[in-house]
């Protein structure tokens, strides 16, 4: 082992040259030894970076010989697949061949792996093959499935937190007993260590749920029927209220995504989420407010958001918001094109939904008082769409029968 | 070299001639005796010695001293001198014997130089030994150094002459710093296309989005006029309908009430007429007497019945007693 020379990377099996390379490397991983795939592997991720190695592989076929790959009993060789299969899915050919191999049965078979970085690597690949509507329509069935894991995955952190609460006082009654420092010491140092442990699962359990949340949102944008069925909108509650902005990012673009059919509105509103929603829209997050306005601008259609919104005071809060992102043609340049489009977002769902509210006759009174600030900001726009929000909102302000 | 074809005789013209030393003696006596052919053998030649030169018979006339002998031994004399005696000697040595001596005297060869010399025989020669050491190597041969011939021209390449490593590397430096910078670029600008792109994407979703709210409100704003409007009308026809329902009753009440107006007496009438109001005395007796009246007629009756049957059933049993007993 140590004899080897010196260019020759451990990590890495040494790669032919010229068309045999990504053959040869294939024939490498039928070898039974766990080492010599990982290796092999590792050499066929840095290739097939490169495209033009890249159509050949996916176009002969050589896909489907990774299928015994995913089955296979090493959890790290998993996981490398999936980073290959991931590197596939950048490109559009790799997606559609992968969409059409039978290799999805097994990725989606792979989301129950016990080993968490295979399990995130699978969601990885998931998430970029919804890049394409295509995809996203395919992976509209594993919606469900999806959804009963954010559930399991709920339950499973009540219930540790219930632990964690009875440690505690376990703990505080242990602090009491004892009086020797030395002890305290070392219990403190091992609650540090399994804060730390306890934080590194936390975290890769939130990433996972974020890739889950992420998928899920994607499917739902093109039919969020199968998500409603299966009860979403009871699974992301809880999520809204998740320290981590990420998540709540997510579980708010879900939702934004389950409110536009009615019978999403209609669930939404059943649920009891807007004041919950309310509640998020003072929000420290831009995006975690705009998808918010967005769920709201959705759910005020029907009449029955609308009442609730109402006696919610929903109406200050959305001006609020207006006035608070800063009139276009005072810094136009200044901001970057990402950060204005989200602000813009923000106004023109606020408009919106203003414009919904506007129809009831108490939104319409409470409106009519703010009219001026309206017409001030559809002066002061520079962008077109927002203009044309704005007026839209004026005349259903002052719309009478 | 070219060579020539020559015959015998013109080799023998051109190059130096072959023959043997021509003897031609002082005397011309007995030149037929002493004629030696033209071109002599020397094989059989007297004057070339053969075989042995170390253990020769001694012959001091015809014995000529070895060159060098001759110059060691001899003082350098001049050329000339020499030509001559060695001329001389030949003449003595090929002459005829000459004369006959007197009876008593004898020839005796002397020598007429001013110094004698010791004729002998014996050859001085020592002795030299030379034997190389038992087991010595063979020395190296000594370097074959060359006599310089020519002129001396020297070169000598500096450090910097042929090669200048700054100025090779330039180009390949250059060579790959591009590439490796087109690379990067092509990556970031490939990232960034992606970022745009998805910028692109996330806009249109807004854009979409508002759209779509749009759409559905002044959607959800249809169905809620359309409602509006077919309950308007649905409520306006039922209010229609109960209108004239109303009106149809207003109507019909009116008539009727007209034609019921005379009615009632003609209805009281014909009932009282046909009985339907009943007298209370007589609806009393009816109800009270009439039943108990009955009843007792029933009575009578069944107490009747009753004796009739006991009689009946004396009666049969009288004749099956009496037919039995027959």
């Amino acid at each position: 082992m140590a004899g080897r020379p010196m260019w020759e990377n451990p990590l890495r099996a040494p790669v032919a040259y010229g068309r045999l390379a990504v053959p040869q490397l294939f024939a490498e991983l039928q070898s039974p030894e766990p080492e010599k795939k990982l290796r092999a592997l590792a050499s066929l991720q840095d290739l097939l970076h490169d495209p033009e190695r890249l159509y050949p592989t996916v176009t002969k076929g050589y896909v489907e010989k990774m299928k015994l790959l995913l089955e296979d009993e090493d959890p790290s060789v998993r996981s490398k697949t999936c980073e290959v299969l991931g590197l596939l899915c950048t490109h559009s050919l790799g997606r559609q061949v992968l969409l059409s191999s039978p290799l999805l049965s097994s990725l989606f078979w792979l989301l129950d792996d016990p080993s968490s970085p295979c399990r995130k690597n699978v969601l990885r690949v998931l998430k970029l093959l919804t890049l394409h509507p295509s995809g996203a329509d395919a992976l509209l069935t594993l919606v469900p499935k999806l959804l009963l894991k954010l559930q399991q995955q709920q339950q499973q952190e009540e219930g540790e937190q219930i632990s964690v609460e009875e440690e505690k006082k376990v703990e505080v009654n242990e602090e009491e007993k004892v009086d020797e420092e030395n002890q305290q010491e070392q219990r403190e140092g091992l609650k540090m260590e399994q804060t730390e442990e306890v934080k590194d699962v936390k975290e890769e359990e939130e990433e996972e749920e974020l890739l889950v949340l992420s998928l899920i949102s994607c499917c739902s944008r093109r039919d969020a029927l199968p998500a409603l069925s299966s009860d979403a909108v009871s699974v992301l509650k809880p999520r809204l209220t998740h320290p981590c902005t990420h998540i709540r990012r997510e579980a708010t673009a879900a939702m934004m995504a389950l409110s536009v059919p009615m019978a999403g509105k209609h669930r939404l509103c059943e649920e009891a989420m807007l004041p919950l929603l309310v509640g998020l829209l003072r929000d420290e997050d831009v995006h975690v407010r705009t998808n918010t306005v967005g769920v709201i601008m959705y759910t005020v259609i029907t009449t029955a958001g609308k009442l609730q919104c109402l006696k919610l005071n929903v109406v200050s809060a959305l001006l609020d918001l207006l006035t608070e992102a800063p009139p276009f043609k005072k810094a136009p340049r200044l901001m970057e094109e990402k950060e204005r489009w989200t602000r813009k977002a923000l106004v023109l769902y606020s408009l919106r939904a203003l414009t919904s509210l506007a129809e009831a006759p108490e939104g319409r009174r409470l409106l009519m008082e703010q009219l001026p600030l309206l017409r001030r900001s559809c002066e002061e726009e520079e962008d077109a769409e927002v203009i044309r929000a704005a007026h839209a909102a004026i005349e259903v302000v002052t719309w009478t029968p | 070299m070219a060579w020539l074809l020559l015959s015998q005789s013109e080799m023998n013209s051109l190059f130096s001639r072959q023959k043997a030393l021509e003897e031609r003696s002082k005397y011309r006596v007995g030149q037929s005796e002493n004629r030696r052919p033209k071109n002599g053998n020397i094989m059989v030649d007297r004057r070339v010695v053969r075989g042995n030169t170390y253990s020769q018979h001694f012959r001091p006339a015809t014995v000529q001293p070895h060159p060098p002998e001759i110059k060691r031994q001899q003082p350098p004399e001049k050329k000339e001198v020499n030509v001559r005696r060695r001329a001389k000697e030949k003449q003595v040595q090929h002459a005829t014997p000459g004369p006959e001596p007197v009876q008593v005297r004898k020839h005796m060869d002397t020598q007429t130089d001013l110094y004698l010399e010791e004729l002998a025989c014996v050859i001085v020669t020592t002795d030299m030994a030379c034997q190389t050491d038992a087991f010595l190597d063979r020395p190296a041969s000594p370097l074959f150094i060359p006599v310089k011939s020519g002129i001396d021209v020297g070169t000598q390449i500096e450090e910097g002459d042929l090669f200048d490593f700054d100025l090779e590397v330039e180009p390949m430096v250059e060579v790959l710093v591009g590439k490796t910078m087109e690379q990067a670029l092509l990556e970031v600008m490939e990232e960034e296309e992606l970022a745009s792109l998805r910028a692109q994407q996330r806009k249109i979703q807004v854009l979409r989005d508002m759209e779509l709210a749009e759409v559905q409100r002044l959607q959800e704003q249809e169905r809620r006029r359309c409602e509006e409007r077919e309950r308007r009308i649905t409520q306006q026809r039922e209010a229609l309908m109960i209108e004239e329902e109303t009106v149809e009753k207003i109507a019909a009440r009116a008539y009727t009430q007209q034609s019921l107006a005379d009615l009632l007496p003609t209805v009281f009438n014909s009932l009282r007429k046909d009985g339907y109001f009943p007298d209370p005395v007589e609806r009393d007796i009816e109800t009270n007497y009439m039943p108990w009246q009955m009843e007792e007629v029933h009575k009578n009756l069944d107490t009747r019945n009753r004796a009739r049957q006991l009689l009946d059933q004396i009666i049969l049993d009288v004749h099956a007693f009496f037919s039995h007993m027959r």
